[in-house]
């Protein structure tokens, strides 16, 4: 069971914390203090509220198809069929961007949209 | 900091829906959230645990990455008001500090004040989240200012900066160009007075003495090659050589002195070193982009040696390093081209995008020095092609994968 993580944090984020878990060095620059086996305890926390969209490159390194997903994720903003066919829609399913979904710094249900985007293909 | 909390959340029913002040929803979510980071938890459909990365954390950490020069710039201002007096004051001193203060912070202040007021309001009128990017561009804004800009002009450049550069595109993570450099590009040609000729030091109504000039580094390269006759090193080496750098027995406009930052300039640019500091902060964090950091100066320095090879004025003929310290190349290359909203978006893009911008800076200073500084149009420039190279970068990846694809 991954924890409730309904906490709210007093300036939780900037407050130098060790025992945080991220992808982004702006979090983890020192987390290679903490060894490779260190346990981390992960709750349910959001850890911030949605923002606009704002690209950090991150989506590329996570995704293993040779893919955009920030393009294709805008592609399926706009129901713009003939660039989300162009830009891959047809090579995934939610689970393969399920970690942009994690690393995302703007908090969007980013496979939510994927199954928006795979329905729109199916019945448009 | 618990009871602080629950004060704070029975106001909520107040701005939610149906509260008497449900207009003001976003005003109070960001205040509370920055307070408290939120208590929401992930949805049941999607991911069950999230990063423990946001928005604000990044933009923060820029922010974090420019007080190297912010503080920089308050000493530096401070400095070049003594030496132009006729003071002889050590760098780090009380002296500086208290006087740049003195001129810098109200400048910040103004800057955060208009771009927050404008961030909120269009929040509140267009109901959606207020966004952060207003912590980096309140600070980037008085960095990019003379200290001597009066501080109306601040704050009207930062309204016409975040109104026109961000939010007639759509707001935060559409817009086109640099916010910032919006501002200051909008200061240049609306109050050229104000922003060009000698603005860079504070005198604050004392007398400068006669052997002080006023000019910038590359205002003084200019003249130089103008006048013909003498190399632009040469020049530097003459102009204000009655006056002390700070650190070292260099000359006033010594290659090392500009590498330090000595010099008058905008608050915040003219610290090659403080700006690489913030650059070591940016990508030590990976929220800048190395690869265009690195391509700016690469494109700047290739330009540079173009430069020396044709040779056909004394401009042209200056070493190829001394642009990479000059002005404010080094600030825009760290802080405005690494935006990662409006520079390219697509790995192969940043080195294409970064490098343009380096060469268009040398380019715009030696030849059209009309504009000597060349980073603020640079930047703008490439701003408004990066989409143009992301639609090729982009366009390549379909045709690429269209290619494997088999019936």
């Amino acid at each position: 069971m991954i924890p409730e993580g309904d906490h709210a944090d007093f300036l939780g984020w900037i407050m130098p914390k060790k025992e945080v878990l991220s992808f982004h060095r702006a979090w983890g620059l020192f987390s290679f203090l903490n060894g490779k086996n260190k346990e981390y305890v992960l709750d349910t926390n959001t850890n911030g509220e949605p923002r606009a969209f704002v690209q950090t490159g991150t989506f590329e390194k996570v995704t293993p198809m040779d893919i955009y997903p920030m393009y294709l994720i805008k592609a399926i903003m706009a129901e713009d069929y003939d660039n989300m066919e162009a830009l891959g829609i047809y090579e995934v399913v939610e689970e393969d961007l399920a970690l942009c979904e994690y690393v995302d710094v703007s908090k969007h249900d980013i496979q939510q949209i994927v199954r928006e985007g795979l329905e729109l293909m199916q019945n448009g | 900091m618990k009871f602080l909390h629950k004060i704070l959340e029975k106001q909520r029913p107040m701005f939610e829906k149906g509260g008497k002040l449900e207009k003001l929803y976003y005003l109070f979510e960001a205040g509370e959230t920055f307070m408290f980071s939120p208590s929401s938890t992930t949805n049941n459909r999607g991911v069950q645990v999230r990063d423990a990365i946001d928005l604000k954390r990044m933009m923060m950490t820029v922010v974090i990455a420019m007080v190297p020069c912010l503080i920089w710039g308050i000493f530096n201002v401070g400095y070049q008001h003594h030496v132009a007096v006729g003071e002889s004051t050590a760098f780090f001193s009380l002296d500086n500090l208290l006087f740049g203060a003195r001129w810098v912070l109200p400048i910040v202040l103004v800057s955060y004040a208009a771009g927050g007021l404008i961030e909120a309001l269009f929040a509140v009128v267009r109901k959606h989240p207020i966004n952060e990017g207003f912590l980096v561009t309140g600070m980037l804004v008085p960095l990019i200012v003379p200290p001597t800009i009066p501080l109306w002009q601040v704050a009207l450049a930062t309204v016409f900066g975040v109104v026109v550069g961000k939010e007639i595109f759509g707001g935060t993570g559409m817009n086109i160009l640099n916010v910032a450099m919006t501002a200051r590009a909008f200061l240049y040609f609306a109050y050229p007075s104000e922003i060009s000729g000698e603005v860079w030091t504070q005198l604050a109504s004392e007398q400068s003495t006669d052997a002080f000039s006023g000019a910038t580094a590359l205002a003084v390269a200019y003249e130089t090659s103008n006048a013909g006759g003498t190399s632009v090193v040469e020049g530097l080496t003459q102009a204000n050589s009655a006056l002390a750098a700070p650190f070292g027995s260099f000359d006033f406009f010594s290659f090392e002195n500009m590498l330090i930052g000595g010099i008058p300039g905008s608050i915040g640019e003219t610290s090659t070193l403080m700006a690489l500091v913030g650059a070591l902060i940016l990508i030590a964090t990976g929220v800048g982009s190395w690869k265009i950091i690195v391509s700016v100066f690469a494109g700047a320095f290739a330009m540079g040696t173009i430069f020396n090879l044709a040779g056909a004025n004394e401009f042209m003929n200056m070493p190829a390093h001394y642009h990479l310290v000059m002005g404010g190349l080094a600030f825009g290359a760290v802080f405005m081209a690494t935006d990662p909203v409006s520079a390219s978006q697509t790995e192969t893009g940043k080195w294409i995008y970064g490098a343009l911008i380096g060469m268009l800076t040398v380019l715009i200073r030696v030849v059209n020095p009309a504009y000597p500084e060349g980073i603020m149009l640079a930047v703008l420039f490439m701003n408004v092609f990066a989409p143009l190279i992301d639609f090729y970068v982009v366009q390549a990846n379909k045709k690429r994968r269209l290619a494997r694809a088999t019936v």
